[in-house]
């Protein structure tokens, strides 16, 4: 072990860079590196791919069964599809400011929990609520279904405009 | 090796490995399966839209959570890698990218997948997925085996597109399987398991070898070997793997009610005539393992002869209850009204005996083969479900020992208890000495010439029966006798498998009942030549008449007829 | 590169540094309030202050004997239990965030992990094959310790504390065991608790006590987990901790006695030394755990010139031997798959239904002679294991792979350890349905 000694020492004393110090900086990085990669691992396996709740992608049918100018409400995930024309949009029922889930009003949306008011397209028009109700993607399956995906949000005023 | 050196090679290594893991967590198979099919899917896209929605998403895992079937939720992840199965344009696909072909109203969101087609639906990888290990009770399952799967949702009467379920279903009557074996609202053997929710509890593999082979997966089992064509199988298998306990459909009150229902049922009454003895035995399917005419189930005796050799209150009886006279016998108790019993027996017995001939080979060929064997060595085909099993005309030992009285009673009387009829109809006695003699030259590959033994035998059973002596020989029993005649005395010791002729069943009343107490006497004290009966005569003479007395005892026969089992 | 030790002040007084100070000094005296020495020592007395400020005096002195890091005296056992102990525990702990304890769910769970579930496959596979490598090292380990004589006196006791963390582990895994609700769980389970009913009067009790129940069910499952996850755990942390400090109250590993070191102890046999004192009458030594420490402590017995520190050789070598096993477990991980058969069925008994593996020889065993086999003969073993360093009268041998003096006791245990690994192999590999002799090949 006295090597060693001599080595701290050669290292204290000189400017110059031993080759084993050099070997040992390589080691440490490698095993950081490697207990990067472990902990990055760990922590996407905490992350579920895929939940046993509610999908976050859902299939509402075909575009024909909803006639135009209809408002179709799925409660369980929290989103309202309006059809326009040959448009359709999604749009979040879930309030921006504590979460709560949002009635459907004749103008638009209000909030039981705390009196937000959001106006058709899902912008605020009174109370608490600091942003608009959210839109989500709308797409077409090659099966020909249409497709919700509440993890894509959208800019108000997003359609996927279906050519019927 | 200075361990600065021995680090610095370590942490190369573990980068080595860790690149390892990150290629083994990674290399996922579906993530081949979605890109393949997105690059598919993008020349094939119908519109526009469509296109916009493929490049929007991303390798992902697909699952449908399925409620509403049975208790539990399920949970497919199966379109992960089956992405196109509701991409029409995938038609012409090869597995696992292909269209699934139209399912009338089975949308895949809906129902999922393995409702239908088995596997493991959580899982990700192939083999797993599949069920390609042998721990999987239900591996994917292969046309015309998914039809199974149809009949939990789709109860009697089935569906058209069910037409191996269907057939499978009449089979297991026309085979008799339900002679045997219960299945709840079909069947209600009790010989056989019951067959209520087989489909749950083995393989397809599992199910096609126990009817291929039954001593496959129960060494001991009684159930013949069918002669079936493969298309018989196959339909049999997918009715029994249709099997699982309640349908989906059904709901468990409505269920009970019914079985109930069907418990109480009493079996239908039937005009006690010819014509509707032949219907039944006709309907019955008697002919899957008896021989009647030209229809031949090469399992049971010939029932062609039977209006000779038995007579009407004897099939009346046997159809009650088969175990009765012979009581060894492998014909299931049917669920039969007792004017239906009787119908059968007024149909067999009217029918015409057929003539025999005079010579004993022609005689043998047209009585004896079916059970004793072209051979002559017990190997008929009926013989494999007969108990005791026939004599074998082979064993020369027992055939030189045994008196020729004693053979020619058998073939004229019968021997009770056991399957041997009387021919008595047939045959006088001059051929019956005949045959028996046509007999040992034939079949005899050897004479060995019996040391005469001088047989010392008493008059008369000197021991009186009493309860408390047959008691206490229980004892004696239960040393010398236990191996081979077992606990019970019912011939089904632990030895009993490896002998032939098996050893006689000591509670068969029937058969006892026609045996005296000196001719047990003898077998025990000097053993049975030619069988596994060994020679006791080592033993006190009183014991030997007290183990009489215990056969008695356990037959209930001679002192002990009527009285108590014991 | 030069590392600056900042000056303590011997005597911080009354002055208050100003704010610009007190900011630009934070990093550091944050640093310095976890550290509590410089990032790399360089001399000696740096090197012996590492390790003594930090929480590796709890297992290190300051310096080491430079036999303690000669790879013969121990073959690293101990450390590499531990260290696939502390890969169980990750990896244990990881797992529990996607399973269920219940007989519906847990199965389905198992699925989850192998493909929907990141990485999920990787970590039971690592947490498998280590709890399988924790039973096979923590048994190596013992023989090691009994075959270098280390567990004779003052050692005694830290040996008792390791046959009950190797009871321990058995027990873990067979917990472990059962979690997975797969048919080789569930028989192996119902195999193995079947043997402790061959126990006298209390066999049934025992079994329905630990199943919660007549049958392995929900409630066992139920049970192990909370063993496996929360009691045997804390049991056996509490335990390790015991067992590494003793190593080192005890005088660290052992080591053949000779006539210029440690004199006055091991020239006087056993039965003549002086009767120690329970409270030593030393000033300033007054923490009743001395009652755990009969003898006095023997860290320090003149050899000092065969000492190293123990930054960085010891604590070198042991990072070294962390590395080695995360690196074989991660390797026996990717190349094989911990198994997953169907999911548990009462209906279906596998023939021959077989204990976990390290049973397999208490099973081949009860197949011989049921009460012997299942209680007797283990509890005797038990016993003597427990009782081993008390039983060894003739002193001597310490330190030293298979000592001459001890050739007789070395050849017992070699013995009884060997019949046990060889009953062990019949019952995984030589017998196959009906419990009747097969070969594997």
């Amino acid at each position: 072990m006295s090597r060693l000694d001599a080595l701290h020492d050669e290292r204290a004393g000189g400017p110059r860079r031993s080759r084993r110090s050099v070997i040992s900086w390589i080691a440490a990085g490698a095993f950081a590196a490697c207990a990067g990669v472990m902990t990055l691992f760990n922590l996407m396996f905490l992350r579920p791919r895929v939940t046993t709740g509610e999908a976050s992608k859902f299939r509402i049918g075909r575009p024909e069964n909803f006639s135009s100018g209809s408002v179709v409400e799925f409660p369980d995930a929290k989103v309202v599809v309006r059809r326009s024309g040959d448009r359709f949009s999604a749009v979040s029922l879930v309030c921006t400011h504590l979460g709560c889930t949002v009635r459907r009003t004749d103008v638009g949306f209000e909030c039981p929990c705390h009196g937000s008011v959001y106006d058709a397209a899902g912008s605020v028009i009174g109370g608490p609520a600091p942003k608009a109700l959210s839109w989500y993607r709308v797409s077409l399956t090659p099966s020909g279904e249409l497709e919700v995906d509440k993890q894509s949000v959208v800019p108000a005023g997003t359609h996927l405009e279906v050519a019927s | 090796m200075s361990i600065r050196t021995a680090l610095f090679v370590s942490s190369l290594a573990l980068t080595a490995v860790v690149a390892g893991v990150i290629y083994a967590a990674t290399d996922e198979g579906w993530r081949h399966h979605q890109s393949g099919y997105y690059d598919q899917a993008l020349g094939r896209a119908s519109s526009q839209t469509v296109k916009d929605a493929i490049r929007a998403t991303g390798l992902e895992i697909k699952q449908d959570r399925l409620a509403g079937f049975g208790s539990e939720t399920r949970i497919d992840r199966c379109r992960t890698c089956h992405m196109a199965v509701d991409d029409p344009s995938f038609a012409d696909g090869k597995e696992p990218l292909r269209t699934h072909p139209p399912t009338k109203g089975h949308a895949s969101n809906e129902f999922g997948c393995t409702i239908c087609h088995e596997g493991r639906g959580r899982a990700l990888d192939k083999a797993e997925a599949h069920g390609d290990d042998p721990h999987c009770l239900d591996p994917v399952a292969v046309s015309p085996y998914i039809e199974a799967s149809c009949a939990r949702c789709h109860p009697e009467p089935y569906l058209d597109e069910m037409p191996h379920v269907r057939r499978g279903r009449r089979l297991f009557e026309q085979y008799a399987c339900v002679g045997c074996h219960t299945v709840r609202g079909v069947s209600r053997g009790t010989l056989g398991p019951d067959l209520s929710d087989v489909g749950s509890r083995w393989p397809i593999a599992y199910l096609r070898e126990s009817i291929l082979v039954p001593t496959a997966n129960a060494p001991l089992t009684q159930m013949p070997k069918f002669a079936m064509p493969d298309e018989d199988v196959v339909d049999l298998v997918v009715f029994l793997k249709s099997r699982r306990g309640r349908t989906l459909v059904e709901d468990p009150i409505t269920l009970r009610t019914r079985t109930r229902e069907w418990k109480e049922q009493r079996p239908p009454e039937s005009a006690e005539t010819v014509e509707a003895g032949a219907e039944a035995v006709r309907r019955r399917a008697c002919v899957a393992c008896h021989k009647l005419g030209d229809e031949d189930g090469g399992l049971a005796p010939d029932l062609s002869l039977v209006g000779a050799i038995r007579d009407a209150a004897y099939v009346d009886r046997h159809l009650g209850d088969p175990r009765r006279d012979t009581p060894d016998s492998n014909m299931p108790s049917f669920w039969i009204a007792p004017s239906e019993r009787r119908a059968i027996a007024a149909f067999l017995t009217a029918r015409p005996v057929p003539t025999v001939p005079a010579e004993p080979e022609a005689q043998y060929k047209a009585l004896c083969v079916r059970c004793h064997g072209e051979k002559g060595d017990g190997e008929g085909p009926a013989a494999h479900n007969l108990v005791p099993r026939p004599r074998q005309f082979t064993n020369s030992r027992f055939f030189d020992w045994i008196a020729p009285d004693r053979a020619w009673k058998a073939i004229r009387e019968g021997v009770p208890g056991t399957a041997m009829p009387a021919f008595g109809k047939f045959l006088d006695d001059a051929q019956a000495k005949a045959l028996f003699e046509w007999l040992k030259t034939r079949f005899h590959d050897e004479t060995r010439p019996v040391p005469p033994a001088a047989r010392k035998l008493p008059e008369r059973n000197p021991v009186a029966w009493s309860e408390a002596r047959v008691e206490a020989t229980r004892a004696v029993f239960r040393q010398r006798c236990y191996g081979c005649h077992g606990l019970l005395g019912d011939g089904k010791g632990p030895n009993a498998p490896d002998m032939l002729p098996r050893p006689r069943n000591l509670t068969n009343t029937a058969y006892f009942a026609r045996v005296d107490d000196l001719r047990i006497f003898e077998s025990i004290t000097y053993g049975v030549v030619g069988t596994g009966m060994p020679s006791w005569d080592f033993l006190p003479e009183d014991q030997r008449w007290d183990l009489v007395n215990f056969v008695r005892a356990l037959s209930r026969t001679g002192a002990a007829a009527g009285g108590s089992k014991k | 590169m030069t590392v600056e030790r900042p000056a303590i002040p011997a005597d911080p007084g009354d002055a208050v540094p100003g704010w610009k100070e007190t900011l630009v000094g934070m990093p550091r005296r944050v640093w310095r309030s976890i550290v509590r020495s410089g990032p790399i020592p360089r001399t000696e007395l740096e090197k012996a202050q590492a390790v003594a400020d930090n929480f590796f005096f709890h297992i290190h002195s300051a310096k080491v004997r430079e036999r303690t890091l000669r790879w013969k005296t121990t073959l690293g056992l101990g450390l590499l239990t531990m260290n696939v102990f502390l890969v169980l525990c990750v990896t244990g702990v990881l797992l529990m965030f996607y399973y269920v304890p219940s007989a519906t769910e847990a199965y389905a769970r198992m699925q989850d992990l192998h493909g929907a579930v990141f990485f999920g496959r990787f970590l039971r596979n690592v947490h498998r094959w280590a709890a399988e490598a924790m039973v096979v090292l923590a048994v190596a380990h013992m023989a090691r310790v009994f075959l270098t004589g280390s567990h004779k006196r003052p050692r005694e006791f830290n040996w008792v504390v390791g046959v009950v963390l190797l009871l321990l582990t058995l027990f873990m895994s067979f917990t472990g065991y059962l979690l997975p609700w797969d048919q080789l769980a569930y028989w192996a389970i119902t195999v193995g608790t079947a043997i402790a009913r061959y126990a006298p009067v209390a066999g049934d009790e025992i079994r329905y006590f630990l199943l919660g129940g007549g049958d392995v069910g929900g409630e066992a499952l139920l049970r192990f987990y909370v063993l496996h996850v929360a009691v045997l755990p804390t049991v056996m942390f509490v335990l390790i901790g015991l067992h590494f400090w003793r190593v080192r109250k005890d005088g660290g590993l052992a080591r053949p006695t000779s006539p210029d070191a440690s004199r006055e102890r091991t020239a006087v046999a056993p039965d003549e030394q002086p009767p120690f004192e329970r409270f030593p009458t030393v000033a300033g030594k007054t923490y009743g755990l001395m009652a755990v420490v009969p003898l006095k402590t023997h860290n320090s017995d003149g050899d000092v010139e065969k000492q190293v520190p123990s930054w960085p050789s010891a604590l070198g070598r042991e990072l070294l031997l962390l590395v080695v096993t995360i690196l074989l477990l991660s390797l026996a991980a990717i190349f094989w798959n911990a198994p997953l058969e169907g999911p548990a069925d009462a209906s279906h008994p596998p023939n021959p239904a077989k204990a976990p593996w390290y049973f397999l020889g208490l099973q081949e065993m009860v197949s011989y002679d049921a009460f012997w086999g299942g209680i007797g003969i283990p509890t005797v073993l038990v016993l003597l294991a427990l009782l081993a360093p008390y039983l060894e009268r003739r002193p001597g041998g310490e330190g030293v792979w298979f000592h001459p003096k001890r050739s007789a006791v070395n050849w017992l245990f070699l013995s009884l350890i060997g019949t046990l690994g060889v009953l062990t192999l019949i019952g995984t590999f030589f017998r196959g349905a009906n419990w009747s002799f097969v070969t594997p090949w």
